[in-house]
């Protein structure tokens, strides 16, 4: 009997010992890495730059972190192989303050060029030399685009030609192009008036009973996007839901942009396209990057604007217009 | 010369002069061949032990319940015939040269509460057989197993050495440092693609429509190709020939319904299973629902009547299976898919000591992501292989076997993606490939057995080219040193002409598509070494140790960095493994113990960077112990271990630009968000994994009234088994708790 009370303390034991929970370690070492974001715009001769580094954190909410990240006093230069030779430019150091304050109280530092418009297709190199020597570069290419397409896109002949559609058309324009169709607009808010602006979805879907706007995404071939006018209207009404009162809006002005990214820029964005999905949960995380040295994009990109009176519309659902 | 070329030249040759030889040692010999069945339902029983007392020769029986013993003297032999849970029988022969003697022996079961166990003759039978890597089972070594949920034959192989679990959330199963889709799964002679319910908590496949599994870990013989890893070859049953019968169960998931019974000249089989509740699925994902739907249907007809045509045997079998997992959230995707089997099989012995089959078969998969608004991406995947091939087998009189066949297979893949910048690309592949095999095994000998075997393939040869050649040689021995110990060897190149477009780094794999290999891969190959030692110190006693190096080359493997239209789909990896396996059977009656350990590691090289897979697990222990208590009770525990899998942990967090209206939006200052940031790939590891689970049965049988009702409670000791840990939270995602479940079956 004394044998047996034995044998089942020891399996007890045994059992105790094994059901404990072995703890996982999710975090190893930190590793401090350096990150410079650049995306010259080759519509505009502004460009800014920004350079931060990572961080750690107890737990596993990043939002926590209260250490301002961004680094200044780092020298940026930039090298455009122009068809005169190549041609430096510095990038200036300055911060401004920050319109959201929850995380991180101290002005943000950014760099910014005021005199850069890349004209030609010449490569266009980026070095950034931090305080603590560490060096970051990268290499990209301009978009440029020809006066000609910029000055007929939309009206070339639209197509699919639908009386109850509104299409944007740019054919001939290569690259990866991304639409955004914008309502500008004001709204009194206790006698101040308040800028908003919303992004009007390519299209509504009801799913499941349930209306999901569904916006634009990157695309390489297709040449042209188009909107219902219902959706337009839909999007029009959204902005005053379950508001009475309509003559308390402004709409300022309505405008499609057209962007067209370079393929290090496109890249970058399509990396992020993640999705909500409860059974496909990755081992690992897309994270591209075109940085030498660290991490961050330098990419092109070049905006086409045009304005779509929408007047009759705007004022069909009450609104005031500017 | 090509190298192939000379390969098959020295192959042919070498089967040239064996055939010689062997007839030149014809002499006055007599050939044994039998079929066993179950004395009440006309059912084969597979791997039933034959043994000729005068002579202390034996043999098993195959898959289809037959047996062939050559090279016997012309004397009259005593047989004796025996089986797990049979009365022995025992038959006088007269054995006359030159000339087949058949035998047709049925075994009457014994009585549920007086079963005993029986092995005559089968240590003689196992002589010189060429079976590393290879094990046989029957359903009944399943029936005492602690059945979890229910019984899953995916789940018992988790339990042998060298076998890599999925964890309690996957049936998927690993073998030998293998990816999963790197196992042939053959139902009978088809292949099936995507035998997984629920997400793959489940295997496809109903234990009640099985008779017995081969399955080979490793080093499989020449006539099975296709893949590089293992094979597991489900045999089903034929169903009863005497009587109609039905069996009907439930468990805490599935109902089932079987019915069979005879057919004019055979007999038929049919059973199908849906499931009911999520009740326990809830349990595999810390409560989660998972809406998941599923079915599968399974019928077989059989004909074998001499008055027919003499010594044939036709059947024909189809398996439908089918999956639903509809969310009613918008915001989360939805899954579908099928799988669906038909297949004729003509079986013929001759009267020489040969038989030979013919076989016709189709295997279809399709599965389809449909995103809803998730924003994940639209996938369509559609697979149907339709596949012919003929075998024989011949016995000569020295006991060696010349085997050979030739299979020709057409194969449509399809396959839509959506890249991540939103760009549908469709692979839309058709592909015929024939090959051609011959094996010879030497047997001769007792103390010595091998099986030289060559298959010549040719892949993609329609499709718009790419057309492969490639030579599979392969060469297994058995070195039987004293009747106690055998050594034995296996070499062996092996290759694969489908892959799966499947992420191995997504926690479940829902299922895994499969194409043709694009034209822009050469088809994936791997080398296989092998070498084991079988110690049979007592007839009650076995070990068993065999070490493995594999070489992989060319494995597809999902470009996860495809951002663009032509960025490939798949890119060309490497990978090695190797591993050392134990296992020890210790037989002391009421008790069965079975204890394994694998010692394995695993790699893989992609884009130049060596990092573990995922189902890199390098210790594994499986204890199992199975009781017959008596009358109709038996009790069984299992407890398996499985050391921590790879991970990827976290290094430190960034504020990542993350855009997301960048015309008219100074994004540069405003567009910031955290993100995480990874180590190099698996260098963490996970807890281990280990769980206990008992099992009580009663079995009752009231003449021709069967049932039978199992206890089974699940991770005894409420192990917190992790599955994976939420990176945003630290959230751990445990798989199964303590779960107590009941299966009742009732057969009539």
């Amino acid at each position: 009997m004394r044998k047996l009370i034995f044998f089942l303390f020891i399996i007890v034991n045994v059992i105790l010992i094994l059901s404990c929970n072995d703890q996982v370690e999710p975090k190893t070492d930190f590793n401090e890495v350096y990150l410079l974001n650049c995306v010259v715009r080759c519509d505009t001769s502004y460009q800014v730059a920004t350079i931060t580094r990572s961080y750690g954190v107890e737990g596993y909410n990043p939002s926590t972190n209260m250490n301002d990240p961004f680094l200044e006093g780092a020298k940026i230069m930039l090298t455009y192989d122009s068809p005169y030779g190549a041609q430096v430019y510095q990038f200036r150091d300055t911060s401004i303050t920050r319109s959201d304050t929850s995380r991180y109280k101290t002005p943000l530092h950014f760099y910014y060029l005021k005199n850069f418009q890349p004209l030609y297709r010449g490569n266009i190199k980026i070095e950034a030399i931090l305080p603590n020597g560490e060096k970051l570069t990268a290499t990209t290419k301009p978009i440029i685009i020809d006066q000609y397409l910029i000055n007929n896109f939309i009206q070339k002949n639209p197509k699919p030609v639908y009386p109850d559609r509104l299409t944007f058309d740019w054919e001939g324009i290569n690259g990866y192009c991304l639409g955004e169709f914008i309502v500008k607009y004001v709204k009194n808010e206790n006698g101040n008036w308040v800028n908003y602006q919303k992004v009007i979805p390519r299209y509504y879907s009801m799913v499941k009973n349930v209306n999901i706007s569904v916006f634009p995404s990157i695309m390489p071939v297709q040449k042209f996007l188009d909107y219902d006018t219902l959706t337009i209207r839909t999007a029009l009404e959204e902005i005053s839901y379950e508001d009475p009162n309509k003559q308390n809006y402004i709409i300022l002005n309505t405008f499609f942009m057209l962007n067209i990214l370079d393929a290090n820029f496109a890249t970058y964005i399509a990396s992020q396209q993640t999705y909500k999905d409860e059974f496909s949960v990755r081992l690992t995380l897309f994270d591209f990057s075109n940085l030498n040295g660290g991490l961050g994009i330098f990419g092109t990109m070049y905006t086409i604007k045009k304005e779509v009176p929408l007047t009759n519309m705007i004022r069909s659902l009450g609104y005031r217009t500017n | 010369m090509s190298r192939s070329k000379i390969t098959i030249t020295i192959f042919i040759l070498i089967i040239s002069l064996v055939n010689i030889t062997s007839h030149s040692n014809a002499q006055d010999k007599g050939t044994l061949r039998g079929f066993i069945a179950d004395s009440l339902s006309g059912e084969a029983l597979p791997y039933a032990n034959v043994y000729i007392k005068e002579l202390n020769r034996g043999a098993n029986t195959d898959f289809r319940g037959y047996f062939i013993i050559a090279s016997l003297p012309s004397s009259k032999l005593t047989v004796t015939i025996s089986y797990v849970g049979y009365k022995s029988q025992q038959l006088t022969v007269r054995i006359e040269p030159n000339k087949v003697y058949d035998v047709k022996a049925r075994l009457a079961p014994t009585n549920i509460q007086l079963r005993t166990i029986e092995t005559t003759g089968e240590r003689v039978a196992k002589e010189n057989d060429t079976d590393l890597s290879l094990q046989r089972i029957t359903i009944r070594d399943l029936e005492n197993l602690p059945k979890g949920i229910e019984l899953d034959i995916f789940r018992v192989l988790q339990t042998m050495p060298g076998v890599q679990t999925g964890g309690d959330v996957s049936a998927r199963f690993y073998v030998r440092g293998s990816a999963s889709n790197e196992n042939l799964i053959l139902l009978d002679n088809t292949p099936i693609y995507n035998p997984f319910h629920a997400m793959g908590i489940l295997s496809a496949i109903d234990p009640d429509m099985i008779s017995s599994l081969e399955f080979y870990k490793g080093g499989f013989p020449v006539e099975y190709t296709g893949r590089l890893s293992s094979v597991l070859k489900i045999n089903t049953k034929n169903g009863n020939k005497n009587s109609i019968s039905g069996k009907a169960g439930l468990s805490l998931l599935t109902a089932k319904l079987f019915l069979e019974g005879p057919f004019p000249g055979g007999s038929f089989i049919l059973g199908g299973r849906k499931n009911y509740s999520d009740v326990v699925l809830k349990k595999f994902r810390n409560d989660n629902s998972i809406p998941s739907d599923f079915y599968d249907i399974f019928a077989k007809i059989n004909i074998a009547d001499d008055n027919f045509m003499k010594d044939a045997k036709f059947s024909l079998s189809t398996f439908f299976s089918s999956d639903k997992v509809m969310n009613e959230n918008p915001l989360l995707e939805d899954f579908q898919w099928k799988n669906n089997t038909l297949e004729f099989n003509y079986f013929q012995l001759s009267d020489t000591p040969l038989f030979y089959q013919v076989d016709i078969s189709l295997s279809s998969f399709s599965g389809e992501r449909i995103p809803n608004e998730s924003g994940s991406k639209y996938m369509k995947n559609e697979f149907n292989e339709y596949s012919m091939h003929a075998d024989f087998n011949y016995v000569y009189d020295s006991k060696d076997v010349l085997a050979g066949g030739i299979k020709i297979t057409e194969v449509y893949s399809y396959q839509t993606l959506t890249n991540n910048i939103g760009q549908e690309s469709t692979i839309d592949l058709k592909g015929v490939s024939l090959s051609a095999y011959l094996k010879y095994q030497w047997l001769r000998n007792s103390f010595i057995g091998s099986d030289i075997g060559i298959r010549a393939h040719g892949t993609r040869l329609a499709g718009g080219g790419g057309a492969t050649f490639i030579v599979e040689p392969r060469v297994n021995f058995t070195l039987r040193l004293i009747p106690e110990i055998a050594l034995k060897g296996s070499w062996g190149l092996f290759m694969q002409d489908l892959v799966t477009i499947s992420d191995e780094n997504e926690t479940i794999l829902i299922f895994e598509p499969w194409v043709i290999t694009p034209l822009y891969l050469p088809p994936p190959t791997a080398i296989h070494y092998i070498a084991g030692i079988e110690i049979n110190p007592a007839p009650n006693l076995s070990f068993d140790i065999e070490g493995y190096y594999k070489i992989m080359h060319n494995l597809a493997i999902v470009n996860d960095k495809k951002f663009f239209i032509n960025d490939p789909d798949l890119i060309p990896g490497s990978g090695e493994a190797y591993g050392l396996e134990f296992q020890t059977k210790y037989q002391l009656h009421p008790f069965n113990f079975t204890v394994s350990y694998s010692w394995m590691k695993s790699l893989r090289v992609v884009r130049g960077i060596t990092y573990p897979p995922r189902f890199d697990s390098r210790n594994n222990v499986n204890l199992t112990l199975e009781t017959d208590l008596g009358s109709g009770w038996s009790a069984s525990a299992m407890w398996v271990y499985t050391s921590g899998l790879p991970f990827t942990q976290i290094t430190g967090y960034y504020d990542k630009l993350t855009p997301i209206q960048i015309g008219d939006n100074p994004f540069l200052l405003n567009s910031y968000s955290p993100f995480t940031m990874l180590s190099a790939t698996n260098i963490g590891r996970l807890p281990d994994y280990h769980r206990l689970d008992l099992s009580l049965s009663k079995r009752i049988q009231i003449n021709n009234f069967k049932m039978s009702i199992d206890l089974s409670v699940l991770n005894v000791y409420d192990r917190k088994n992790l599955f994976y840990f939420r990176r945003d939270t630290g959230e751990r995602v445990n798989m199964l708790p303590f779960f107590p479940s009941v299966n009742l079956k009732v057969e009539l």
